[in-house]
């Protein structure tokens, strides 16, 4: 796959390890009181907090590690060497050339079919004194 | 089918408005309007030749003005004229309720914008816009260097994440600017990239053509060879036969001599051969054309 399109989706990548590291950690944390007066009562909601610091621990990981791909695949970016002119002279003169080879390439087949029926009219001949 | 197609309740849509307009009398009008118009316009080339070439004499001689203004002046009504040599034309056309070159295909839009399926195409696809989108430029206009300012808002995305979480632990309310922050970074990351894709999408046609030309290139050399070699084939066939049979008569009468050949039942195995070559002979060039 080509290089742009690999970059391009090593951005959503990160954009997406963004969203789902937020969207994981607020889903399972555990109930935090909203007045200091009130304690919280129940404890069956989110992750102890060792796992939590695990999981948090490895989303981290993961995003400083995509980060580290999407510098590399930038560091791999080829150069723009050509400018667009030099490019659509390039592609006339490949256009030509192809235009060239073409009749050259209908030459070829034309005689060829010619040597086919030459022949086919000799093996006729052939099969036609054999029987 | 019982029903008139114009009807609500049809199961098929309804032809386009302008089907009526198409009756053979509108037709013919069209035609001649064509061959006017073709008239028309070749006369106005001469007459604009000859008024040049008046002009061009109109120096030289005084007495001659005007006959030269005369003719200048009735070339001029020429196009007029025309319209009034044919009453018809003109009646007709002033009797249709839409001009009359509706009848054909619009011709293809040239600039600015056309439409379809109800939005604005640009005619000329450019691809920047230059974040004219509405977004704003992070990285420095003009020239830059695409990678250096790719490693930059990289780190400035994940440097903003945190203090997007930083955000949400502290006042959570407000961390639809650090959102909005992030998602310009992701936005003009992907504008820079996208500034490659046409050059890539030409480098992507060169290889294509390049491909294209070393095929055909390839594909008329095997023709030609595999036609030289059977050339010769043929050639040491009609030498095999010519020499068996030592008659002198001429190339396409050679073929002949296999039947001789055969009636004579001298070389059994030279017409088997003969036939053995040739079909050989016949499947290769059905293989390469």
């Amino acid at each position: 796959m080509d290089r742009l399109t690999q970059l391009q989706d090593a951005i959503d990548k990160l954009a997406l390890l963004f969203v789902s590291s937020i969207d994981h950690l607020s889903k399972h944390a555990p109930l935090v009181p909203s007045n200091p007066n009130i304690p919280v009562v129940t404890s069956d909601h989110g992750l102890p907090q060792d796992q939590l610091q695990g999981s948090a621990q490895e989303l981290a990981l993961d995003i400083s590690r995509q980060a580290k791909e999407l510098e590399t695949l930038i560091n791999n970016l080829p150069g723009i060497a050509q400018t667009p002119e030099d490019q659509n002279q390039d592609l006339e003169l490949l256009a030509q050339q192809n235009e060239e080879a073409r009749v050259e390439y209908e030459d070829a087949v034309a005689e060829a079919n010619r040597l086919l029926q030459e022949i086919t009219f000799v093996l006729r001949f052939i099969a036609e004194d054999q029987s | 089918m019982e029903e008139p197609p114009a009807q609500q309740s049809s199961a098929f849509p309804a032809p386009p408005y302008y089907f009526q307009r198409y009756s053979q009398a509108n037709l013919a009008l069209l035609e001649k309007y064509k061959a006017h118009q073709a008239s028309a316009s070749q006369s106005k080339q001469q007459a604009i030749a000859e008024s040049n070439i008046d002009n061009a004499s109109d120096d030289q001689d005084q007495p001659k003005d005007d006959v030269d203004s005369n003719s200048v002046e009735r070339e001029k009504k020429t196009p007029d004229e025309l319209e009034l040599d044919d009453p018809e034309l003109t009646a007709g056309l002033a009797a249709l309720p839409f001009p009359i070159l509706a009848l054909e295909p619009p011709p293809p839009v040239k600039s600015g914008v056309y439409w379809q399926f109800g939005r604005p195409w640009p005619i000329r696809e450019t691809i920047g816009s230059l974040e004219e989108q509405g977004c704003e430029q992070l990285y420095p206009k003009g020239p830059i260097d695409r990678v250096k300012e790719l490693k930059k808002l990289n780190h400035s995305a994940v440097f903003n994440f945190l203090e997007l979480v930083h955000t949400l632990a502290t006042s959570p309310s407000e961390f639809p600017v650090k959102v909005d922050q992030i998602r310009m970074i992701f936005i003009n990351m992907h504008h820079i990239i996208n500034e490659y894709r046409p050059h890539q999408a030409r480098e992507t046609l060169k290889l294509m053509m390049q491909d294209q030309l070393s095929r055909k290139r390839q594909e008329t050399a095997a023709l030609r060879q595999t036609c030289e070699d059977l050339r010769k084939q043929l050639a040491t066939l009609r030498e095999m036969v010519a020499d068996s049979t030592n008659t002198t008569r001429s190339n396409v009468a050679s073929t002949t001599t296999t039947t001789t050949a055969m009636t004579s039942g001298q070389n059994m195995n030279l017409p088997a051969s003969a036939i053995g070559a040739g079909s050989t002979v016949a499947c290769d060039i059905e293989m390469a054309t």
